[in-house]
């Protein structure tokens, strides 16, 4: 039902761009949140003595469209992958979905596919999930003029299926799920050109909520177009295998906001 | 609503097509409800009502070419915000893609209304 589902999505995106109006295309660290794709798309490269060079990649990219006048789709992809992370640590992602500015609230429904590095671990997950326009001191708009920190809001829920269940690693998900989460995304952009984004998930997985969070930050200095010097920090877990993660990176960003600058 | 008193009158048809007018802080233009606005009045309710969505902005002097990103510190999703009080108060349905993508200050806003209006 799932995979059908996720077709249907498909189909319905690959139809939209015919009547829909103009088409913008963001790229950055992912796509999950309008806070992650805030974040640099980023090449981290790892020297060590003995050892082959490697690297490490997360980026996402994102293109939207009109559906009406209050409403928008959206379709990306997006990858944190790199010789870096291990196989199992991999993960590969493609969405489709649609949202509606329905005041006083934002609310997207779309499918996303979702992949570990060797392919062992494939999900499909519907989603539907809402946030707040408007409301609370800092909520989509800075604190106060000199404190120029905002944050977001959001909380979902997905109901999904894994398509290989015989795969030869366990996982915390069974062939069909129920998957909960809360997210919070901030950003603070002080005067002057450099700006943090935050993004942290937690997820209610089989009714588990322990160990299912994953924290991600990046501190983004722009040096001329689009791209610029980026620490960033990982840590927890995320889908689809959940597995434990925790790193630090400084490396080369890229980001292309979503709209004509 | 802040309307300008303007007489309505019966259109004559005329002979032959007229070059479109520049627009002018003279001109008046209608909206879907059937009120009739000068871009000044547009400007004072869009002032108006992002000071009403936002109280930041009564510390700042808000001007056509205030930012609602950079200066407002307006995430894309508040941005949307206006779309209600903006179908209330000029009875104009503006795009959501729209005013995430091209709309960048509040002249810009100002702009998107008075192009939607029709003639008056």
């Amino acid at each position: 039902m799932i995979r059908l589902a996720l077709l249907a999505l498909v189909a319905i995106l690959a139809a939209t761009p015919a009547f829909a109006g103009t088409v913008e295309v963001g790229v950055g660290h992912s796509y999950s949140s309008a806070s992650a794709l805030a974040q640099p798309a980023t090449l981290v490269l790892v020297a060590e003595e003995d050892a082959p060079l490697l690297a490490r990649l997360d980026a996402g990219v994102l293109a939207r469209g009109p559906l009406g006048h209050l409403a928008a789709w959206e379709t990306g992809i997006r990858a944190a992958t790199g010789s870096a992370r291990p196989a199992s640590r991999r993960v590969y992602g493609a969405v489709a979905r649609g949202w509606r500015a329905t005041d006083p609230l934002l609310v997207a429904f779309g499918g996303e596919y979702e992949a570990d590095g060797d392919f062992e671990v494939e999900k499909g997950v519907l989603n539907l999930e809402a946030s707040p326009l408007r409301g609370a001191p800092g909520l989509g708009r800075w604190v106060t003029p000199r404190v120029r920190l905002r944050w977001r809001p959001w909380i979902g829920l997905g109901y999904g299926n894994a398509f290989d269940a015989g795969a030869a690693r366990a996982d915390v998900e069974s062939k069909n799920f129920w998957r909960a989460y809360a997210r919070v995304e901030a950003s603070y952009q002080p005067r002057g050109r450099a700006r943090c984004d935050v993004e942290a998930t937690s997820w209610l997985v089989n009714g588990d909520i322990r160990g299912t969070n994953y924290l991600k930050a990046a501190l983004a200095v722009p040096i001329a177009g689009g791209l610029s010097l980026s620490a960033d920090l990982a840590a927890g877990r995320q889908p689809p295998r959940f597995e434990r993660e925790r790193r630090v990176g400084l490396g080369l960003g890229f980001y292309r906001p979503l709209r004509s600058d | 609503m802040v309307a300008v008193a303007k007489p309505r009158k019966a259109k004559k048809a005329s002979p032959r097509p007229k070059p479109k007018p520049a627009p002018s802080s003279a001109e008046v233009r209608r909206d879907d409800s059937g009120g009739y606005w000068s871009v000044a009045a547009v400007e004072r309710e869009i002032l108006d009502l992002v000071r009403a969505i936002d109280p930041n902005a009564k510390r700042l002097a808000l001007k056509r070419a205030t930012t609602f990103s950079g200066d407002l510190g307006w995430d894309d999703w508040f941005k949307l915000s206006v779309l209600k009080p903006v179908r209330k108060r000029f009875h104009e349905s503006l795009s959501a893609t729209v005013m995430l993508d091209r709309v960048r200050t509040v002249g810009d806003l100002v702009d998107y209304i008075w192009a939607s209006m029709g003639p008056a």
